[in-house]
């Protein structure tokens, strides 16, 4: 290698490390973006897998998050500023805010589906699925993805 | 005579750390508890591990969710991991074997404010938080 290439090359290096530090500096100041999902990771995560916010609409979240206190069985209330960081995360991947059309199929905009199990489009993928199947007890239930769907977490379904 | 007092006093204060069970990081948020208990009842005498342990296997009345007692979600094992109605596992609650459990009072308050409404319908009171954390802190 010549001594102007070897020049070049760490030329090159150079910026590509600064701009990477700039990148770093810029994600440090930016209002932590990842702050709401990782609430959402943690803190609902702590009862089910933390699902995907693309399998529902944002009308769904919005009225899970607003009544967390009734939560299928359970009270989960959490603090306000939780609460408000989790929902603008989930609105942010929603289901009609990315037009995840597959999600959507068969729902019409009055519907508010509270369960991912209970859209169209879960049910017609999952309709051979029994219910004997989803009782047995390494499975327990239908919000148990990652009993079948190994990867689910990676939000990979397709097994 | 003097030195007898300080000698007498030193036993009695030994005695009554062997008598806690709960390391120290468990035991700040115990002694918040007692405090508590002490402000509310002048005639607080300390929290009871067996009283917490009578509370965590009663079947319980009047709650908002689906679980009626604490052990159907954390087992009846409180040194083996339990697991959630959607079937995700729950670390164990004994402090033997996670060390981590009740060393932060935001959590502790958190689980506290959500499981008791759901399994009491109710707030906790504040003995029967100290006498849970009494218990599991000793097992």
């Amino acid at each position: 290698m010549g001594t102007k290439m070897g020049l070049a090359l760490a030329a090159a290096v150079a910026f590509i490390v600064a701009g990477a530090g700039m990148l770093a500096v810029q994600a440090q100041n930016a209002p932590t973006p990842n702050a709401g999902k990782d609430a959402f990771n943690a803190e609902c995560g702590a009862c089910h897998m933390p699902f995907q916010p693309e399998f529902l609409p944002a009308r769904s979240w919005q009225a899970l998050m607003g009544n967390l206190s009734k939560h299928f069985g359970e009270n989960a209330k959490l603090d306000a500023a939780t609460t408000t960081a989790i929902t603008d995360y989930l609105v942010s991947r929603a289901a009609d805010t990315v037009n995840n059309r597959q999600a959507l199929q068969g729902l019409s905009p009055q519907d508010v589906p509270l369960r991912i199990t209970e859209t169209p489009s879960w049910i017609r993928e999952h309709r051979r699925v029994t219910a004997e199947v989803v009782a047995r007890p390494e499975i327990k239930s239908k919000a148990n993805c990652v009993a079948c769907h190994r990867r689910a977490k990676l939000g990979v379904y397709e097994d | 005579m003097r030195i007898a007092a300080i000698l007498t006093a030193i036993v009695i204060a030994g005695t009554a750390i062997a008598a806690v069970a709960a390391p120290p990081a468990q035991q700040a948020i115990i002694d918040q508890f007692a405090a508590a208990a002490k402000k509310a009842d002048p005639g607080f005498s300390g929290f009871s591990p067996d009283a917490g342990k009578t509370f965590f296997f009663a079947e319980q009345t009047g709650g908002t969710g689906e679980a009626s007692n604490c052990y159907a979600c954390h087992g009846k094992d409180p040194k083996k991991a339990g697991e959630t109605r959607a079937g995700q596992t729950i670390d164990p609650i004994a402090v033997s074997v996670n060390p981590k459990r009740f060393t932060d009072m935001a959590m502790v308050e958190k689980w506290f404010g959500r499981n008791c409404d759901t399994v009491l319908g109710r707030e906790c009171t504040v003995v029967e938080k100290g006498n849970f954390l009494t218990f599991m802190s000793a097992q």
